[in-house]
């Protein structure tokens, strides 16, 4: 059990470091970009490192949990993310409109 | 070119996709239940949970043999299951042409439990693999929608081939309403895209048998699938009123250990003059079957039948996978989470589908058909399920033919789920169908908990979390979304 909650935590950081290389997110965020080395560290060694753990499982079920956690993992980033962009959404923004002095 | 192919493509996906999405929520639905069959089982027989595990003894063992060897002598095909740590009770069943039903014993004496009559989670199972249809034409259908769910995977690849990667975890609420769809069908189906197409390749090959015309009348491997000539106690072939005393069984059971392993042993199975004892589909990953016949009559050893080569090994990895008998709990959630999301997944491509037509097609008979078709499975389906629950303890438990009773209630209330859509669906307010039966649902499920609370013995409520109170819970969790859903559906 505590082998998948891992493996899922680190999909999830992954999967959300990839959503943060990605130009489109950056924009619908309405974030700057980001430094990119830890972005594609992150991106690399987590999925590995849940690979490493799933393999303390026997063959099989390491490889189900692997996949399986990736998928679960996904909703999690996904949800995140959603949740960044409607906030992003909200913030209010800098505009070139003049605005009335009282 | 490869815009034409994505345009043809595109076209395939969505009529593929829709046809076969019609059949595949169900499938999807019924199979994620179905991972849990023996614990809704479990649910949907209240006075278990007044006993406690304990260990399989001897004389239970020998006792529910000569009561296995009465039931033969009149002419049912009875098979008994042993304990296994998610059903820690002695079962002697026989298949009733959609289910395995019997009679429930204690482990450590062999003597009766009065339980209720249920068909239990298998009918669940039944209507993933063959609609509740049979074997024949049923499973024909669920295999034809299995390769339509490759298609339409393959298609949906090739048509987001470009943004796979960039678009990986794109979800836009925010946006037009069907750009939010279009995105959470792309993100469930590229997410859960390995689960979808190992569950519809494996679910494909398993009955492959049944595409060819030299199908053959075995059922993946299961005991007493042949149908009963007559299925409520009809003689069982090759059975006579004068069937020879049965060895103790026992004893049997320990030489099979030895040779399959200690605690492997799940099935005992009768057939002409032999006991076979037959390994547990938990005991190892791959569906096997291995077994080990004894004389009936004196209980010596005839023979080890083992899985014969690779050929069949691969079969057995392929069961295994899509099964998961072998699983633990976590691995078997996690089966459920994905099997749940893909079936949320299809019931978004039937609705993008509803969406993409309804400005042209809207007054249209056929839109207005596939609106009522797509309600009856996305809405209409779950609330079945639900009556199926509440029906099991709302008859009496002697109720006689109870089980069938159960299983007609839920046929009549995906009727009624039916026909509401199709009112609705020709209505002017075709939005007001889904909506009426999220709330139903909704309040069905949330009352749940305290009617399985007022239906059940409570002694021990507090000791521990039990298969009651996770099936309560569950559907506690989904009648909260459907509330949710429901809301939305107000406000908009």
């Amino acid at each position: 059990m505590i082998i998948i909650i891992i493996a899922t935590s680190f999909w999830a950081v992954a999967l959300f470091a990839h959503a943060m290389l990605q130009p489109k997110f950056l924009r619908v965020q309405g974030i700057a970009p980001v430094p990119r080395l830890p972005l594609h560290l992150c991106r690399i060694v987590l999925p590995v490192l849940a690979a490493f753990l799933c393999c303390q499982l026997d063959l099989i079920s390491g490889v189900l949990v692997w996949f399986g956690s990736a998928s679960i993992a996904g909703l999690f980033a996904s949800a995140f993310l959603t949740i960044m962009s409607v906030r992003a959404m909200k913030r209010p923004t800098l505009t070139n409109q003049p605005t009335k002095i009282a | 070119m490869r815009d034409t192919l994505r345009i043809r493509m595109g076209w395939l996906h969505e009529w593929v996709g829709f046809i076969g999405g019609l059949i595949l929520v169900v499938v999807f639905t019924g199979g994620s239940l179905a991972l849990f069959d023996t614990e809704l089982t479990h649910w949907m027989q209240p006075e278990l949970s007044r006993y406690q595990p304990s260990p399989l003894s001897d004389d239970a063992l020998n006792r529910i043999g000569r009561l296995a060897q009465d039931l033969r002598s009149q002419g049912q095909n009875a098979f008994i299951t042993l304990p296994t740590p998610r059903d820690p009770m002695l079962r002697v069943q026989y298949f009733n042409g959609h289910a395995f039903i019997g009679t429930v014993y204690n482990p450590a004496d062999g003597f009766p439990i009065l339980t209720r009559e249920t068909g239990g989670g298998q009918l669940f199972f039944d209507l993933h693999h063959s609609l509740y249809y049979g074997p024949f034409w049923g499973n024909m259908l669920t295999e034809i929608a299995a390769i339509g769910l490759l298609v339409a995977v393959v298609s949906g690849i090739i048509i987001h081939f470009r943004s796979i990667l960039t678009d990986l975890l794109l979800f836009r609420p925010f946006a037009s309403k069907t750009r939010a769809w279009m995105d959470a069908h792309i993100l469930a189906g590229l997410l859960f895209l390995p689960f979808m197409a190992m569950m519809a390749y494996t679910g494909a090959v398993i009955h492959a048998p049944r595409l060819f015309p030299m199908f053959g009348m075995g059922h993946h491997g299961r005991p007493g699938h042949e149908r009963p000539a007559h299925p409520q106690g009809g003689r069982a072939p090759g059975n006579g009123q004068n069937a020879p005393a049965l060895a103790p069984l026992a004893p049997m059971l320990h030489k099979a250990e030895a040779v399959l392993g200690a605690d492997t042993v799940g099935l005992i199975l009768f057939e002409r003059g032999t006991v076979s004892m037959t390994k547990a589909d938990s005991a190892s990953f791959a569906l096997s079957r291995d077994h080990v016949t004894f004389s009936e009559k004196d209980g010596s050893q005839i023979a080890v039948v083992q899985i014969p080569d690779n050929l069949h090994r691969i079969g057995g990895v392929l069961r295994g996978l899509h099964f998961i008998r072998w699983a633990s709990l976590p691995m078997r959630w996690l089966y459920f989470i994905s099997g749940l999301v893909g079936s949320i997944m299809m019931s978004g491509g039937l609705i993008l589908f509803l969406m993409k037509h309804r400005p042209k097609k809207a007054r249209s008979f056929l839109f207005r058909l596939a609106e009522t078709l797509t309600i009856a499975v996305t809405t209409g389906l779950p609330l079945a399920c639900l009556s199926y629950l509440w029906a099991n303890r709302l008859f009496w438990s002697d109720l006689p033919a109870r089980g069938a009773l159960e299983i007609r209630t839920f046929f009549i209330v995906w009727a009624l789920a039916l026909i509401h859509a199709a009112l609705r669906s020709f209505s002017a307010k075709p939005r007001r169908g889904w909506n009426e039966q999220c709330a139903v649902f909704a309040a069905f499920a949330l009352t749940l908990f305290p009617l399985d609370l007022l239906t059940r013995s409570a002694n021990g409520f507090l000791n521990g979390f039990d298969v009651y109170k996770s099936v309560d819970l569950t559907v506690f969790c989904f009648g909260l979304a459907a509330l949710f859903i429901h809301r939305r559906l107000v406000a908009l």
